[in-house]
């Protein structure tokens, strides 16, 4: 017996599913195939991360509706018995609370999504090959209630978990130790529970410690209790997983009375973890991996319905795409690419990162390092980026920073600052990863300065007819680098006994000064003159940062701006700096930086604006921060700023051969000055009349 | 010491040179400066410094005190944001910044500290001292990010005990001997064997202060006994310890690491077994090798008196370090 479907999807589990669903409703013809019948069980915590319930929303699940909302996510020091709360990530959509529902309603539910959509499903169905023709996969062969059948189609897709031997035989072996790991779990009663996800370190003692935590989930009358490792970069060892889950209990029983009585009410179940997503090895000729198959869990928690589900919708898109167009697949390696950029790098150091956090008990682990400036009251962007880092997702913009505004003016400025912030990173990696990725996330704040000093450089560089544009790149990236070290040593914040912040603080510090470092290190292969210019900007910079510290009385009173405008100096003499560079006259030099010095005034009270009013993501800062005055006046101040730049640019000096360059520039204070406009509500009228010249 | 350089009293004009640098617009800022300048270390790095410079034409003084400067400025800075990190209370017999004003106002002073000295540098104008300088600067902070992401590890080696101390500590000195030379402007012979004994010698100055924090005798003025240890900072001491076939060592290590729970004298009883397990031998032992190295690296210089000085400079302080463990 044979049948043709666009689609044949093998497992009904979230990837499955996802993928089922999001073809059919866009009519293609779909069959998900399972060897069990629904509802089944499936070794999993339960919960659902805010981005799952996202996904999970898009496809109209129901099972979500009723569930709990878990807003907390609570680590405890199994050694100490301390523990530290830290919220979720919120998502796009503003979800901040995770979910729980059983796998065996949840994947039920999907499934029935999924057919309710139009797909057609056959439990009870085991596939027995993958059909192989002219070098491609062009179906499956199946054994339905006992008979084969093959089942021809365009697109396979396998999402058959991570311990299939289909996705095995298409990806090939995985080739790092260290992306293997495997979890337990099973349902317990007896237990008082509160309303939060419960993570327990470390797990395993002494030499036998190992890379991996253990929970325990709320579950309606029950809990889901379980525990699971990767391997990461310890030593080779045999790792007895069900006596680690046995002495997990002990510990557990010992840790609180609410476990006391604990009492087991399912069979321990387990399941290999599988980590490693590497986009070019999810697919080929006529097949896809989504889902656990492609390595979708996230390196250090080991979540994967969300990734299920959105590895799922990519694999969606892309085969709707490549059944109308040339069949070709490879969309879907750009689709994982693009939403996990630094899953490949964040596996590497998913290892370092536990063993630190593990070393030191102090800082109770994952939890202090996710929650370390938690308690920032001044906000920070270590914890948002370490978060961030442990979420394995792309960063969003805002469209408000400094070098989105840029870009939408001239693409030849964003390719350069795009260029001078990539080239950054790239430096700082070779010296310390982690750092490199706090920078990734932080370059996305919307109102630091970061960018700015590289569009100067790159307009005062073709203004001026610079000709060496590898030193103006040079010029470009210790600029940057000083405003990422200054941002991040002026978010240091005050301490007290109850609020240590040992490693909150000690990181910034750390951090703070390696890119300090690297700072030096790029301005020093540039001229002498030029380097005490800048110089000079970044002293001025930290005499008036440390001028305001030593009165935190006008912390929140009659300050007059945030910090991030401490480096509008250290911007104009950016300016001026790349103008010399560029071998302009000491008189243009001179009017660059007052121009600059305009500009950069002006992004710095648009930025103290965005940070009172929208908030800050990338540097954990809530709205409604006070800088003393109201955020209409400083708006506006921004906007005189900005018109008498634009005025300066009708004197500039003759020698500026190419004005056309810091017009740009110019035009793009302005254009961040309206889209903040209408992020706000406010009258664009404001801007009606244009700048004056 | 028999005979000093005359060159030394230079190091007598640092601090005057420090303060000048320091001075601030700002009254608040100029006070956070003064205090900073009130109390001078030892000034081990600018005698280095200074000792450096006298392998040159000799011309140079003003460059040498320059140098030796930037140095201690840079030091100063780092050490402000050290008393951060440690949550010490004092330094160098003052409350440190972050507890007379606060942890930002020590977040920023440090860089401020950092950008004068990278001005004085900058102003020496020679392209070897600058490039020189932004990599001690980087390595300096590369050093001591390895040594927290290595804290409460047992399983340190010595190799990256080594890596790490090299970069904290022996980079800053290795640069306080080369840019002494090099300000001083001494060919380049005689700055490579300089930053050779200066990064051998900071090596071994680390290694000795590792030795005193587990004595105890590293006078009133620093740490008190043990403070690395609790900080679960493994310092050379204590890792040779851990390695040691002897059943002190075994009990040193059930001692610490993370799943211990702290209570009662457990530091001093770790730093009783550390001392058991024959920890300072045979960390003494490998100062002493390092020690050889830093005299040996001094060959290419001339027998001057300078040159004396750096070999007593080595010995005096193994010697200090004997006398803390009561060897002859």
């Amino acid at each position: 017996m044979s049948f043709r479907y666009d689609v044949v999807v093998v497992g009904a589990g979230p990837a499955g599913t996802a993928t089922a669903y999001h073809l059919a409703r866009r009519g293609r013809d779909v069959l998900v195939v399972d060897r069990d019948v629904f509802p089944r069980e499936k070794v999993c915590g339960d919960g659902l991360t805010p981005r799952a319930v996202d996904a999970l929303a898009a496809m109209g699940a129901t099972s979500i509706a009723q569930a709990p909302r878990i807003p907390l996510l609570r680590i405890w020091d199994l050694s100490n018995g301390s523990s530290v709360d830290s919220r979720f990530e919120r998502t796009s959509a503003g979800t901040e609370s995770a979910v729980i529902v059983p796998r065996v309603v949840l994947d039920h539910d999907l499934c029935q999504r999924a057919v309710a959509a139009g797909a057609t499903f056959w439990p009870r169905t085991v596939v027995t090959a993958l059909e192989r023709r002219d070098g491609g996969v062009r179906g499956v062969r199946v054994l339905r209630d006992g008979v084969e059948m093959l089942v021809e189609a365009a697109v396979t897709v396998i999402a058959e978990g991570s311990a299939g031997r289909l996705g095995r035989a298409l990806r090939g072996p995985d080739r790092f130790r260290a992306d293997v790991g495997y979890a337990v779990r099973q349902y317990a009663t007896d237990v008082e529970v509160d309303e939060c996800f419960e993570v327990f370190f470390p797990l395993g003692s002494g030499d036998g410690r190992v890379a991996g935590y253990g929970w325990v989930f709320p579950a309606g009358e029950t809990v889901n209790v379980g525990a699971g490792f990767f391997y990461g970069d310890s030593p080779p060892r045999k790792i007895n997983l069900r006596g680690l889950y046995r002495d997990f209990l002990v510990a557990l029983r010992r840790h609180s009375q609410r476990f006391a009585r604990l009492v087991p009410t399912s069979p321990l179940i387990g399941a290999p973890l599988r980590i490693g997503l590497e986009p070019e090895r999810c697919h080929g000729d006529g097949w896809l991996l989504v889902g656990d198959a492609a390595g979708g869990i996230n390196p250090f928690t080991a979540e994967g319905i969300a990734y299920g589900l959105e590895t799922g919708a990519l694999a969606a898109n892309a085969i709707d795409q490549a059944l109308a167009t040339d069949r070709r697949l490879g969309a879907y390696a750009a689709g994982l690419a693009g939403a996990y950029p630094r899953h490949t790098n964040l596996r590497f150091y998913y290892p370092r990162l536990f063993g630190f956090v593990e070393r030191n008990y102090e800082a109770v682990l994952a939890g202090r390092l996710i929650g370390l400036a938690d308690h920032h009251r001044r906000g920070g962007p270590i914890r948002p980026a370490l978060r961030h880092l442990l979420s394995d997702h792309a960063p969003e913009s805002s469209g408000l920073s400094v070098a989105d505004c840029v870009a939408a003016e001239a693409d030849g400025a964003g390719g350069f600052i795009r260029a001078v912030l990539d080239g950054l990173l790239g430096d700082v990696r070779a010296v310390e990863p982690l750092v490199s990725e706090v920078l990734r996330y932080v370059r996305t704040s919307a109102s630091a300065l970061i960018g700015l000093p590289a569009a100067f450089v790159w307009s005062m560089t073709r203004a001026c007819a610079g000709r060496d544009p590898d030193a103006a790149r040079r010029l470009a990236e210790a600029l940057e680098l000083f405003v990422a070290a200054h941002l991040i040593l002026a978010t240091v914040g005050p301490t007290s006994p109850e609020r240590p912040r040992r490693y909150a603080n000690s990181l910034a510090l750390l951090w703070g000064d390696l890119l300090f470092g690297q700072c030096m290190r790029q301005l020093f292969t540039l001229p002498d003159p030029i380097v005490g210019a800048i110089l000079d900007g970044t002293t001025a910079t930290f005499g008036v940062g440390l001028a305001r510290a030593c009165e935190p009385s006008l912390e929140d009173g009659r300050r007059r701006r945030s910090e991030v405008g401490d480096c509008a100096r250290l911007c104009a003499a950016g300016a001026a700096a790349a103008a010399s560079l560029a071998g302009a006259s000491p008189e243009v030099s001179a009017w660059a930086r007052a121009w600059g010095s305009q500009l950069a005034e002006a992004h710095a009270a648009l930025g103290d604006v965005i940070a009172q009013k929208l908030g800050d993501r990338a540097l954990d800062l809530p709205p409604a921060r006070s800088f003393g005055r109201q955020a209409d006046t400083i708006f506006m101040e921004a906007v005189a700023h900005a018109r008498t730049a634009a005025g300066l640019l009708a004197l500039a000096p003759h020698a500026v051969s190419d004005p056309a360059a810091l017009e740009v520039v110019t035009r793009a204070t302005m254009c961040r000055a309206t889209r903040l406009g209408s992020h706000l509500g406010a009258a664009p009228a404001l801007f009606a009349a244009g700048p004056a010249a | 010491m028999t005979s000093e350089p005359s060159e030394l009293r230079l190091v007598n004009d640092v601090d005057a040179f420090v303060l000048e640098q320091l001075a601030h617009h700002d009254p608040q800022v100029q006070r956070i400066n003064a205090h900073l300048a009130a109390a001078p270390g030892k000034h081990i790095r600018a005698i280095l410094v200074v000792l450096g410079s006298t392998y040159g034409d000799g011309t140079r003084t003003r460059d040498a005190v320059a140098a030796a400067a930037a140095v201690e400025l840079l030091h100063l800075g780092s050490l402000v944001h050290d008393d951060v990190m440690d949550d010490a209370d004092m330094r160098r017999g003052l409350p440190a910044v972050h507890r007379r004003w606060s942890v930002p106002v020590a977040s920023l002073s440090g860089g401020y500290l950092c950008t004068r000295a990278s001005s004085l540098v900058n102003a020496l104008h020679d392209d070897r001292i600058r490039t020189e300088f932004g990599r001690t600067v980087t390595s300096v902070c590369s050093g001591q990010l390895m040594e927290i992401e290595n804290g409460h590890n047992l399983e340190l080696t010595e190799e990256r005990y080594h890596a790490t101390i090299e970069r904290k500590t022996g980079a800053l000195f290795a640069f306080a001997a080369f840019v002494g030379g090099a300000a001083g402007r001494a060919p380049e012979a005689r700055t490579a064997a300089l930053r050779a004994y200066g990064g051998a010698f900071g090596t071994l100055f680390q290694i000795l202060d590792d030795i005193l924090d587990v004595t105890g005798e590293a006078g009133p003025a620093t740490k008190p006994a043990g403070n690395d240890l609790r900080r679960g900072t493994y310092t050379l001491p204590v890792l040779l310890a851990l390695r040691a076939p002897v059943p002190a060592a075994r009990e040193l290590r059930a001692l610490l690491g993370p799943t211990h729970h702290r209570a009662g004298d457990w530091l001093q009883r770790a730093l009783a077994l550390v001392r058991a397990a024959g920890g300072l031998e045979a960390a003494l032992s490998e100062a002493r090798r390092i020690g050889e190295r830093a005299v040996s690296a001094l060959a290419p210089l001339p027998g001057s008196s300078a040159t004396r000085a750096l070999r007593e400079l080595v010995e005096a302080r193994l010697a200090q370090a004997c006398m803390g463990i009561g060897q002859p």
